[in-house]
């Protein structure tokens, strides 16, 4: 039996935020392929690594991506990000998931093409059902 | 007289003759004669012979003695004429010599006659060279009617006795009007009679005049008129009268008026604008300064005299090498130029100039002159300047209002969004009691962070609310060895070496806490962010510049990339570093400080190179 899982990155340096976000998951898919990185560089080096290549081709990684860190910001990291390959990028799904409420910031994470949505945390299971409403069952797939 | 007396006789009695004859030859007077009996000779040799002298008898038969005198008159009325008669009357000869008959002589008195004709002839001379006189003194009253200065003549008594054509222009009387009548009482007007008395009596002792009295003009107007009144004497050196010159003065008056006024007006600019002028005339080295000059400087006209060497004195200490060097290259280059510069008037007062300066070249290109202008601009300076100031705190404080927008969505904002998502967790059914548990956690430190970001942001608030009560003056020397001490352990841990030099500069007034937070929180920074396995090197110089103190902070630590993160080093919750603890509170704090206190913070970094901070203090 072959399960697709589906898969998630979490990129933030508050740890409490990536357990919550870690809880949502869980709550809504179940036993999810969750790993999260509280410094975003270590996060772009996985996503480079084989690690990240390693999984289900035909299944897109989400990542959720914080804005406000010290070492690098979001907008750095996706400035990073969009250097890479593009068999790489096209592996990933990218979520902006911030606790900003200044309209900037979410314009500028909407306008940016790389960037799916917006999303405003805590990432909860309704914002999740609104994400990944079709996908949801496609995640259960039954055994050929 | 070396010629011959020459005498025209007209006599028609040989008798008569004969003893006339006589009488002019025992007179001893050298002479010629021509005798003649009737009219017609008698008017011929008026015309050729042209007698000195007549003599004449009163009755001829074919002709008579008044005749002859009548005639005498027509032609030549300057020749004497002397009666040689036996009957004339006393009386009737008077009348005669009223008319011009010069004298008469009895034929029965002979004896008298040579004493006539000699005194005749004297007259007749003296009568001659006043003519010469008058011929003179005529062709000086042409002259002295057709020169443009008005001309009169008065006698001891002030009586007008001569008035030219310009004096009849000038005045408005004619010459008929004006002579005959006192001077006083024409010409002075009404203010300066008094003075015009003074001025002729003094003229009267035998002093000239000359000077600027208000005159009177025949309509009454009156005018400023220029005199040179003199006083005439005669050949005997007695005074005999005086004579007086005038011209008008209105229009030079008016063009004096009007220099005068313009000049002022220039004076009036000058100092509302605060702008004065000086002048080189580099030919003679002579210096000139403008009234506005001396005021601009808190100088009076007089207490210094211009010179380079004293316009250098005034100029601010620091700012004379500069000026120096900005003059000798106006010299050397002979171009245009302008420069700013801080003075010090004489009481002591700092103020800003401008000076502009221009050339003057004579044909050969060679320069003749230095000009220039040189212009109060403190007030404006000090407008520029509390404009910037006003300028920067308004930037200021929208940068504070960012960052607090900043605070707001993310550092109080990311706490509240964690409690909301471990309070959703918990008030969920399905949430297993690890997740409860793990939920509960989550919640106490999401709180906690929260009422930490709150303690900052009050703490921030309170440094912006500064005030400046409670200023005291620090010495950096013990600042430094106070929070030497404080960290004792942090410095023997990590072998911290600290060297500083506060030679230049070693006390400012300032707020105690806030520059002893900046400089433990620089030291600290320091310590905290050091290079693995290299001790600690930090180096903290202070200076004066331009009125400021200026403190470096060079450490020879890790160092910040500046170019990737330059705009972030101070704000607030940034960290560049992960291995070390810290908020991001330590730098964001020394710059609101060091900005609360009216000062700078600058940085210069390089990766893996260390970090400069520099702080720019006003020194008040």
């Amino acid at each position: 039996m072959i399960t697709k899982q589906k898969r998630f990155l979490l990129v933030d340096d508050d740890p409490q935020n990536n357990l919550l976000s870690k809880m949502a998951l869980k709550k809504s898919f179940g036993d999810v392929d969750v790993k999260d990185f509280v410094l975003p560089e270590k996060g772009l080096e996985y996503i480079q690594s084989e690690s990240a290549l390693s999984g289900p081709q035909d299944v897109k990684t989400t990542l959720f991506l914080d804005i406000d860190m010290p070492t690098l910001t979001g907008w750095d990291f996706l400035k990073k990000f969009e250097a890479l390959k593009e068999s790489i990028k096209a592996q990933f799904d990218i979520y902006v998931l911030s606790s900003s409420v200044d309209p900037r910031d979410i314009e500028r994470a909407k306008s940016n093409p790389l960037v799916r949505d917006f999303i405003e945390k805590p990432l909860n299971k309704a914002t999740l059902i609104k994400m990944f409403g079709g996908i949801i069952k496609l995640t259960h797939i039954e055994p050929i | 007289m070396s010629t011959k007396t020459k005498i025209l006789i007209a006599e028609h009695d040989p008798v008569d003759l004969e003893l006339l004859v006589n009488e002019l030859k025992k007179s001893g007077i050298n002479y010629e004669s021509q005798i003649v009996d009737n009219g017609e000779d008698y008017g011929n040799a008026l015309k050729n012979f042209i007698p000195d002298i007549i003599l004449s008898d009163f009755t001829f038969p074919s002709f008579d003695g008044p005749a002859a005198f009548k005639l005498k008159q027509e032609i030549a009325p300057e020749i004497p004429f002397i009666f040689v008669t036996g009957t004339i009357g006393e009386e009737k000869s008077i009348a005669f010599i009223k008319n011009g008959v010069t004298d008469y002589v009895l034929k029965d008195k002979l004896f008298t006659l040579t004493s006539k004709i000699k005194r005749g002839l004297k007259e007749s001379i003296e009568k001659h060279e006043k003519n010469n006189i008058n011929d003179k003194n005529r062709i000086q009253a042409v002259l002295l009617n057709t020169i443009g200065q008005a001309v009169m003549a008065a006698d001891l008594n002030g009586i007008i006795n001569f008035w030219n054509k310009a004096a009849e222009v000038l005045y408005g009387w004619t010459a008929e009007e004006a002579i005959g009548n006192n001077v006083l009482d024409l010409i002075p007007s009404q203010q300066t009679k008094e003075q015009a008395a003074a001025i002729m009596s003094a003229l009267y002792e035998g002093n000239s005049w000359s000077g600027e009295l208000v005159m009177q003009r025949k309509d009454g107007t009156s005018f400023t008129a220029f005199l040179t009144d003199s006083p005439v004497y005669d050949s005997r050196h007695k005074l005999v009268g005086i004579i007086g010159i005038s011209s008008d003065l209105t229009e030079r008056k008016k063009a004096d008026k009007n220099l005068m006024q313009s000049e002022a007006r220039l004076k009036e600019a000058q100092s509302i604008a605060h702008i004065s002028n000086w002048d080189i005339d580099m030919v003679n080295n002579t210096h000139t300064w403008s009234d506005e000059f001396y005021k601009i400087h808190g100088i009076n006209k007089g207490d210094v005299q211009p010179s380079a060497e004293a316009f250098l004195s005034f100029i601010h200490p620091e700012d004379v090498m500069f000026a120096q060097k900005k003059m000798q290259e106006a010299f050397e280059t002979l171009k245009a130029s302008s420069m700013n510069f801080r003075f010090i008037q004489k009481d002591g007062t700092l103020k800003y100039g401008y000076t502009e300066w221009r050339f003057e070249f004579d044909k050969n290109h060679n320069p003749i002159r230095l000009y220039g202008i040189l212009q109060d601009v403190s007030e404006r300076k000090i407008a520029d300047e509390e404009r910037e100031k006003m300028i920067t705190d308004m930037v200021q404080r929208n940068r504070d209002l960012e960052q607090f927008s900043f605070i707001t969505s993310h550092n109080l904002r990311a706490p509240t969004a964690n409690i909301i998502g471990f309070t959703e967790n918990l008030l969920e059914e399905t949430t297993t009691a690890i997740e409860r548990k793990e939920s509960l956690h989550g919640l106490s430190m999401s709180v906690s962070r929260l009422d930490t970001v709150i303690k900052d942001i009050n703490k921030i608030l309170q440094v912006k609310r500064i005030a400046d009560e409670n200023k005291e003056t620090i010495c950096f020397t013990t600042l430094v060895n106070d929070i030497f001490i404080s960290i004792g352990n942090l410095i023997d841990k990590h072998n911290v070496r600290i060297k500083y030099d506060f030679s230049a500069v070693d006390e400012i007034c300032s707020l105690k806490g806030y520059i002893y937070s900046i400089f433990y929180n620089l030291i600290t920074n320091s310590i905290k962010y050091r290079q693995p396995n290299v001790p600690p090197l930090i180096e903290i110089k202070s200076k004066n510049e331009n009125g400021k103190i200026i403190l470096t902070f060079k450490d020879n630590g890790l160092g910040i990339d500046l170019q990737a993160k330059g705009d972030k080093v101070f704000g607030l919750y940034k960290r560049f570093h992960t291995h070390v603890e810290g908020k991001g509170m330590g730098l964001f704090m020394v710059k609101t400080q060091v900005e609360s206190l009216g000062g700078k913070i600058s940085i210069e970094s390089e990766l893996n190179e260390g970090t400069t901070f520099k702080i720019e203090f006003e020194n008040k």
